[in-house]
Order: structure tokens, then C-alpha cells, then sequence
């Protein structure tokens, strides 16, 4: 898993990456020092909320690109995984989407691994951010019935 | 050589049929220096650039962003490019690209009431060819537009589906900014989400969100290009 992430961090314009388990925990992380593993892990965490609140919008979140300030973030449902990059702002997202293309379609071959055997075999992850449920949805909508 | 050959630097001449904000692009692209003068019915607007920035607009009595988008509304006219005049005044602090974005965003509120009511807004919003409605209606894979405030109230729509993706749209928007928090990468911009069955182009305006529901089968970038497009070209 880190030899495929490794081959899209690498990409011109990426700064680095991660995968989550389905749960949003952290299984690998090429990423600056400065984000540490707990910060990451509510972050995947974040993104996987984000993408079950907009499951039914979108019947399936495959891929969500998200622009900021000083970067952008692409993340990308491989599976049972969430292939995650953040990017400078100014990177290329289509010539970047051929190296993640390859690195999901990698991902995809590999074994997936249930969350209760990655803790058993001693692998440190971050824990999933605790987040209020509907802590995303902006009080106006919290009873539309829209987010379940 | 002689002297006034050696005076004759880049070209001069006419173009017809440029849209105002693809010249302007090229100036911003080309760190341009100097005065941009647009001509309508006897009207002149003023664009100042700065090394490629675009610092102070003017245009009768409006300066700044106001004045910027009420050029940039003009269906028609025309432009000179003035390298050697220059402003000491500085009204525009943001990028052009932002500053393009932004000045559509007034047009919009303009067209839709929220600003002022006056002859010259009326005139805008018929040379300009209408509301957003007008100018998104026809993009392919379009299925429902949603322009809201910041608090997601939606100002103006398209499709019967625009209040739910409103909602959608600033979920998504409320869970960035946390993730963007998170990551310490400053203020959200914009957003492209793909699903299996739709999607959803987020872009964020100085006062406003603008969301598009895209169908399934639809290539949301590919529409993303072309509401930007219809929202910045005037002719």
C-alpha cells in the first residue's frame, strides 16, 4: 500500500497522501511531518462523513476534488478505501486523476483488511475525528430529512 | 537602423469580435502595465493594471468592483490598451482571477435585485442577455442550479430540485471548511464531487455559493467550464 501511494505523491503538484479504511482510519500516510497521524485521522474521518452525507445526492461519492486557499484535496473511493492527495493549488487535477487512476486501479487488487485485524496486528492508527452527526449540516437543513 | 525603427515595440492594430474578458485575461496573463479604456454609447470605462494586477476600475461615478462589473457587463463596444499611463489610486486588492469571479457575482445580485435599482443596472441586465437563468439554461448535463448566500438561502434557482441540492451543496461546503481547518489551507474555494448517478460543482463567489447538480452521465469539469464561461462572457 505504501509502494502504490508513493507512485502518485510523486506526482508534479502533490505534496502527499494517505488511505483510510472505510471506517476513516488511517492505514498509510505520505505526508509533511508538520500534520500529525491524529490530525489526518479526522480529516479521513471528514471526508468520509462528507461523502455518506452525500450519498444520496450522488448515488456514491466516487471522487471528490475540493479547492482551498494555499491547496486542494482529491479524494478518491478505491473500494473499501479512500485514496486520499493534497495537492499544491495549482496542480494539474487531470494530469494528476492518470497516476491516481493507475494507483486505484493497484489498490484495488489488494486484499482489503477489516479494521478489528489492522488492530490486532499492531498497526498505530488515528482514531476517527469526534464529530457531532450532524455537526456538517447547517442549522437551517438539520430537520429538512434531507441528511436522514 | 534608424530612430524610428527602434521605437516600434509589439503591435498595434484592431480586433473585432474579442470579448472583453478574454482581453482582459491576456493582460492579466501578460503582466500588463498601463491603462485599459472600454468604450460604450459614449461611456468610458477605465481598467487599471499593475504588473498583470488589476488595481482601480472607474466608470462615471462607480470605482472598484462595482465599476469593474459594470464594464464587464457591456454587451458591446470597444477597448485600447494605454501601457504608459498609470494610477496612484488603488481600489482592487484581489487577484483578476477572483476579481472576474467576483465581478459576475455583482452582476448577478445586480440582475436579481439585491443591489441597486438603477437605469444603468437595468441596461446591464439587458445587454448582458438576461438573468443566470438565461445563461446557464442551455449547458448540456446541466440538471439544477442553486446561487445562495453564505447561509445557504437560495437567492436564485434553476430546476425543481434546486432547494435540496442548495442543502447538499452546504453540507459539503460546512464539511471543507473543517477539513480545510484541519489542514491549515485557508478559506474554501470551490468543489467537484462525482457520484454514480450525479454531481455536484460547487463555486464559491465573495458573498455567495453557486451550486451545480450535474447528471449522471454528464462530465461535471466539462460543465464546470462552461457555466464559468457563460457567466463570464458578455457578447
Amino acid at each position: 500500500m505504501e509502494t502504490i501511494l508513493r507512485s502518485v505523491v510523486t506526482s508534479q503538484g502533490v505534496i502527499g497522501g494517505m488511505i483510510a479504511n472505510d471506517s476513516g482510519q488511517l492505514l498509510v500516510r505520505s505526508l509533511p511531518d508538520m500534520y500529525d497521524s491524529d490530525q489526518l485521522g479526522r480529516v479521513c474521518a471528514l471526508l468520509m462523513e462528507q461523502q455518506l452525507g452525500l450519498e444520496d445526492a450522488t448515488g456514491g461519492v466516487r471522487q471528490a476534488e475540493v479547492r482551498f486557499e494555499l491547496g486542494k484535496l482529491i479524494a478518491r473511493s478505491v473500494g473499501e478505501r479512500l485514496l486520499v492527495l493534497l495537492c499544491e493549488p495549482g496542480a494539474n487535477v487531470q494530469m494528476l486523476l492518470i497516476a491516481l487512476n493507475v494507483a486505484a486501479k493497484k489498490l484495488e487488487k489488494l486484499p482489503h483488511v477489516p479494521a478489528n485485524q489492522l488492530a490486532a496486528s499492531g498497526k498505530k492508527e488515528a482514531k476517527p475525528a469526534e464529530v457531532r452527526k450532524d455537526s456538517g449540516i447547517p442549522a437551517a437543513y438539520r430537520n429538512s430529512g434531507l441528511f436522514g | 537602423m534608424n530612430n524610428s525603427a527602434q521605437q516600434i515595440v509589439g503591435f498595434d492594430g484592431e480586433v473585432s469580435g474579442m470579448s472583453l474578458t478574454d482581453l482582459l485575461q491576456i493582460k492579466a496573463m501578460g503582466r500588463f502595465s498601463g491603462r485599459i479604456v472600454v468604450e460604450q454609447n459614449g461611456k468610458s470605462g477605465h481598467l487599471f493594471f499593475r504588473e498583470g494586477d488589476l488595481v482601480h476600475a472607474q466608470l462615471d461615478v462607480f470605482e472598484g468592483k462595482e465599476a469593474f462589473a459594470r464594464i464587464l457587463a457591456w454587451g458591446g463596444g470597444t477597448f485600447r490598451a494605454e501601457p504608459k499611463v498609470g494610477t496612484t489610486r488603488q481600489t482592487l486588492h484581489e487577484g483578476f482571477q477572483f476579481l472576474l469571479f467576483d465581478a459576475i457575482r455583482l452582476q448577478d445580485e445586480i440582475a436579481a435585485g439585491i443591489g441597486q435599482q438603477s437605469q444603468a443596472t437595468e441596461a446591464v441586465q439587458a445587454q448582458k442577455g438576461g438573468s443566470m437563468k438565461d445563461r446557464l439554461s442551455g449547458i448540456a448535463g446541466l440538471q439544477d442550479v442553486a446561487l445562495t448566500d453564505r447561509n445557504g438561502s437560495v437567492v436564485q434557482s434553476i430546476g425543481s430540485n434546486a432547494e435540496a441540492l442548495a442543502a447538499q451543496g452546504m453540507y459539503l461546503v460546512s464539511k471543507s471548511c473543517q477539513i480545510g481547518d484541519e489542514l491549515g489551507l485557508g478559506s474554501f474555494k470551490g468543489a467537484v464531487v462525482q457520484g454514480a448517478s450525479g454531481h455536484i460543482v460547487t463555486l464559491e463567489g465573495a458573498k455567495n455559493y453557486l451550486f451545480v447538480g450535474v447528471q449522471g452521465d454528464g462530465k461535471p469539469s466539462a460543465v464546470e467550464t462552461e457555466v464559468r464561461r457563460a457567466l463570464a462572457n458578455q457578447g
